[in-house]
């Protein structure tokens, strides 16, 4: 299943991260009325000059970013065809595949621009380069980050530099186009996987880690901006300068099968338990990020998802060294040894070489397979205190593939959950918890037991009851007793969903008549939060002018259509359009391109006077103690 | 050998590299010359004019095969017309940036296209607008071609035998050995010193990336302003790698005219193109134009012809506004909407291009027909500020004489003769607002 199953490719390189952070800070930007916060007759221009004169304050590090994300620099390292009964060395070497680019460009948002649920808006994957053996895939949906893991570097890096996520896309066969596949030894066994009646589509899984900030001019042609200081500097100077971070990125693509999850890591699942000593850091104890196993009982291989598991050292990523992991099977209360994971397995090269995709030999166990089917998984090392497990199986998971879910106002959707019991479809009867939690992640006392239909599915209704954010986690369960909920969402480690209502703006939608669609009532109340927020949609079309927002009202319909809200064209890129607001805008829109409407006054940037700021003084699911920021402030 | 074109002006010669060369090569970028030798600036501007005259062609020509694509095709067909319209609008970047260039070292700006087949080894192949085919792949992969392409080679064997053979017949250049040249003359500080350059003027006079639609710095639409030679070999570099490929990026110019090129119909069967004619025309039979050519590209149908010239008249618009918003100071409080307006005539030939490769092409029904991007009788344009206004003037007259005597007669048609109307009533009012007469220059 999945990127674990064979044959699969991998790639290494870097990921551009290019968002706005204007919005993150409750004090500019209200995400529950999805509205810039002017002060009190305050313009749109003196907001951008506020905004700009504060940037080293505010910690505000890409006041002029674009949103848009991409993998830089990524190339085929390589790829695994079909190992044979116990040949973990299926790798393909020389294939015409290998070193040719990864591209795939999308658009970074965040769900709740204050928190940590992120996106990845995208409409392609491509490998390798036409006139050669690649493909192009377009995806089902857009990604979002899991197994957020804020430890995932050993040494402080700044903002965000340390975390790491993972991210997983699929692509239906009917969107995937493989050109010169006899070519390659590499495509031709996955374009032969996809004519599998199971397969369906290819799945790409991500790792995105060290990440590196006021790159410009290092690694783009950007004008330099070493320090937040230069930033600001550059941005008084006139000059719209964005500042995007860059990420270290390995990549898997394999082959999406019948079962898969679509968005989330699925498989077997093992998250860490116990921090142990890291050999090449004098001792310091560290702990696992997650992982994902599956067996392949007829090759007698266990392959292990390590993309997100290792940390690194310090921001050359030297990987931690545990030494030799021993994975074993829990089973009736006894431990049998499987297969031993010598740390060259998972140290930097194997890594960057495997995208952290570790394949094992487990057939010197003749019972393998019917010890891996009843049994749990764990991986452990020998430290002078014993043995410690590492990483333990969770048995039962359940999950949603629509991580993050925008609803209008009174809009009702029903998310489908899906329970799995050691990555397969349970075979008993389970329960499904449905816990909400609020903006900040903490636990509201609401929640739903859903009984799990024979298929290992479970719907839950919702609907946009009230504007703003929430978050529903979900855990599967045996028997009668529904577990407690923990008081806080563990954003690394819980399987959840995260709901944004937008705005209630039917009714002043309704309200409003073609005679007061004025242009000054579309800039005040749509088009100004947008040019104040993120004043690089105006580069594209001054959002201040009305003769250029009229002269694109065509192309400005075309781009906020509810339909293209999974492209990374669409616009507002932040998403947070409500219903109503697009149904006047797009009014506006049809009446300048029908008739040829008396010239009114320019610019009207004035907004209503702002309700006071929400101080937040941390980000809702950062661990305390942790070194992680979204701002450039330490 | 040198090859003179018409008029006398200069040419380019190849040393060593003979003219049945398919394709320009990496030996040939290091032989091109201007004969008769010209003065470092003077080459310079003669080879941007150049370099502003094969944008402008490969953006029209794209254009024309983007839209002989269906828009309600097959996905793959979808996929390669959004890709092609995404070509021409970088094209169109290239154009400004060129511009920009000229004003950096004081050359007069350029908006010409290729009417004639001179300055030969520059030009990539003559002007030619036709439906998307193997053979028109093939041309336009050869003019984007990297000196040494990383291809299937049997791929870019089957590219020179189209280009070459089967009655197309004439070698392909590459775009590339142009920008090679400019960026070999911009970086020799004895040929082009510093003092040449005009570092002050740059965000007066030059285009300006925001008004443009273009982002600073990181593409896709590679359009800045330009006050220094590193500026300019920056800008040179980014154009040409977006059109040949720079480590084999899979977002050049070269390699998506590959990637359509592979999967392609092999003797265009069963192709996804509509049957556009090549060289459609609006000319009429027996005007002394009737050659072969022009009968087979004619559009006779009487809808189709208006809405042909509708678009004619709105191409020689968009020239005019561009024209009129690159020749004005970026401070001049009209320059933002002169260039609006040339957007605006861009949605419109968009609208107006695409509805005719839907329309019938003759009165009996045969073939559809095509957006024809004729030439006015000039492209001159006034340098007196009243005569500018006024003569766009003239021109939105003639764009509501056209307009009005159309009757749609279909819903898409009703729509897109709306919107021309808007376009038109907005050029008006710009007009009128921002206009200068007769009395305020004198």
């Amino acid at each position: 299943m999945s990127v674990l199953s064979f044959p699969r490719l991998y790639f290494h390189g870097t990921m551009s991260w290019d968002p706005i952070v204007s919005n993150n800070d409750a004090d500019n930007y209200d995400g529950i009325a999805a509205r810039a916060r002017l002060a009190p007759g305050e313009t749109v221009t003196c907001f951008r000059q506020r905004m700009i004169a504060s940037t080293a304050q505010r910690g505000d590090w890409n006041y002029f970013g674009t949103h848009i994300c991409a993998l830089e620099q990524a190339r085929v390292t390589g790829g695994t065809a079909a190992p044979r009964h116990g040949d973990v060395h299926g790798d393909v070497h020389g294939d015409p595949l290998i070193d040719a680019p990864v591209e795939l460009a999308g658009k970074l948002v965040d769900i709740d621009p204050t928190g940590l649920c992120s996106q990845i808006f995208f409409d392609e994957l491509s490998l390798g380069i036409p006139g050669r053996p690649h493909l192009h895939a377009q995806p089902r949906r857009r990604m979002s980050d899991r197994w957020l893991n804020f430890g995932r570097n050993l040494s402080r890096l700044p903002i965000a530099g340390g975390a790491s996520a993972a991210w997983q896309a699929v692509f239906p066969s009917a969107d995937v186009e493989i050109v010169r596949a006899e070519e390659s030894p590499l495509l031709a066994p996955l374009a032969d996987a996809l004519r599998d009646p199971r397969a369906r589509g290819l799945m790409l899984r991500l790792s995105t880690y060290r990440t590196q900030y006021f790159q410009n001019g290092l690694r783009n042609p950007l004008e330099p901006a070493p320090t937040i200081a230069d930033l600001q500097r550059l941005h008084e100077q006139g000059k719209p300068v964005s500042n995007p971070a860059y990420s270290l990125v390995v990549g898997a693509v394999g082959v999406w099968l019948d079962g898969d999850s679509e968005a989330v890591p699925g498989g077997r699942l093992l998250f860490g338990q116990n921090p142990v000593p890291v050999s090449n850091a004098g001792g310091r104890p560290a702990r696992a990020g997650p992982a994902a196993a599956e067996f392949h009982p007829d090759a007698k291989i266990l392959s292990l998802d390590f993309s997100n598991t290792i940390p690194e050292l310090d921001p050359n990523v030297e990987k931690a060294d545990f030494g030799p992991i021993t994975v074993s099977v829990t089973k009736d209360g006894d431990d049998t040894e499987i297969a031993r994971i010598e740390s060259s397995s998972y140290d930097r090269a194997a890594y960057e070489a495997r995208a952290g995709i570790v394949d094992i030999d487990v057939s010197a166990h003749s019972d393998v397979a019917s010890l891996s089917a009843g049994g749990a998984l764990s991986l452990s090392v020998d430290t002078p205190a014993g043995r410690t497990v590492l990483l333990a199986e969770r048995e039962l998971s359940a999950f949603c593939d629509d991580c993050n879910v925008y609803l209008d106002q009174d809009e009702p959707r029903t998310l489908v959950i899906q329970a799995r019991e050691r990555g397969e479809v349970p075979a008993r009867p389970l329960s499904i918890l449905a816990a909400w939690y609020d903006a900040d992640m903490s636990f509201t006392g609401e929640m739903t037991v859903l009984p799990m239909s024979v298929d290992g599915t479970a719907g839950l209704d919702v609907s946009g009851d009230e504007a703003g954010y929430r978050h529903v986690r979900f855990v599967a369960f045996a028997g009668d007793a529904a577990p407690v909920p923990p008081p806080g969402l563990g954003i690394g480690t819980d399987q959840f969903s995260s709901v944004r209502t937008l705005p209630f703006d039917d009714a002043l939608a309704a309200a409003t008549t073609d005679e007061t669609l004025t242009w000054e009532f579309v800039y005040s109340n749509i088009l100004a939060t947008y040019d104040a927020i993120a004043p690089r949609m105006s580069t594209i079309i001054d959002l201040s002018d009305v003769d250029a927002v009229r002269t694109f009202a065509r192309r400005l319909k075309e781009v906020t259509a509810a339909e293209l809200v999974e492209s990374r064209r669409y616009m507002p890129v932040t998403r947070d359009l409500s219903r109503g607001k697009r149904e006047l805008l797009h009014r506006f829109c049809d009446l300048a391109l029908a008739a040829s409407p008396p010239r009114e006054g320019l610019t009207a940037d004035r907004l209503d006077s702002a309700p006071e700021p929400a101080a937040r003084d941390r980000i809702p699911g950062v661990p305390a103690g942790e070194s992680f920021d979204k701002r450039a402030l330490s | 050998m040198n090859l003179l074109f018409h008029g006398g002006g200069p040419a380019v010669s190849r040393a060593k590299a003979g003219a049945a060369a398919p394709v320009v090569t990496a030996d040939d970028l290091l032989t091109l010359e201007v004969v008769p030798p010209m003065s470092p600036r003077d080459e310079a501007i003669f080879l941007l004019h150049t370099a502003a005259e094969i944008e402008h062609v490969l953006m029209v020509q794209y254009l024309y095969a983007a839209w002989s694509l269906p828009q309600d095709g097959p996905a793959v067909a979808r996929r390669w017309r959004r890709d092609i319209l995404q070509i021409a609008r970088e094209e169109m970047a290239h154009f400004a940036s060129v511009q920009n260039l000229l004003r950096l070292i004081g050359g007069p700006l350029n908006f010409d296209r290729e009417d004639f087949p001179f300055r030969t080894d520059f030009y990539p192949f003559p002007f030619r607008l036709e439906p998307l085919s193997r053979a028109s792949l093939a041309r336009y992969i050869a003019a984007e071609m990297p000196a040494e392409p990383d291809v299937d080679t049997s791929l870019i064997d089957e590219v020179v035998r189209l280009t070459t053979g089967e009655g197309n017949g004439q070698p392909v250049n590459r775009v590339g050995a142009l920008y090679n040249r400019l960026t070999t003359l911009f970086a020799d500080e004895q040929k082009l010193p510093d003092g040449l350059l005009r570092p002050d003027t740059a965000d007066d006079v030059q285009a300006l990336p925001a008004r443009y639609r273009a982002d600073v710095g990181r593409g896709p639409l590679y359009l800045r302003t330009v006050r220094n030679r590193a500026e300019a070999l920056s800008l040179l570099a980014d154009i040409a790698s977006q059109g040949e490929g720079e480590e084999n990026m899979p977002r050049s110019h070269f390699l998506i005219f590959v990637d359509i090129f592979d999967a392609w119909p092999v003797g265009d069967e069963g192709a996804p193109s509509l049957d556009v004619p090549t060289h459609p025309n609006t000319t009429s039979a027996g005007s002394g134009t009737d050659d072969a050519d022009l009968a087979g590209g004619r559009i006779t149908h009487p809808r189709a012809g208006a809405w042909a010239s509708i678009f004619n008249h709105h191409y020689r618009m968009l020239l005019s506004w561009l024209q009129h918003a690159l020749l004005s100071r970026t401070r001049d409080p009209a320059s933002s909407g002169l260039s609006l307006r040339a957007f605006a005539e861009m949605l419109v030939l968009s609208d107006v291009g695409g509805l005719l490769a839907t329309l019938p092409r003759t009165e009996n029904g045969r073939g559809r027909a095509g957006a024809p991007f004729e030439l006015p009788y000039s492209l001159a344009f006034p340098d007196l500020s009243s005569d500018r206004w006024d003569y766009h003037r003239e021109l939105v007259a003639g764009a509501w004489a056209q307009i009005d005597s159309l009757s749609a007669t279909s819903e898409i048609e009703e729509a897109i003769q709306q919107r021309v109307l808007s376009s038109i009533a907005a050029a008006e009012a710009f007009i009128a607002e921002h206009a200068t007469d007769r009395e305020d220059e004198s």
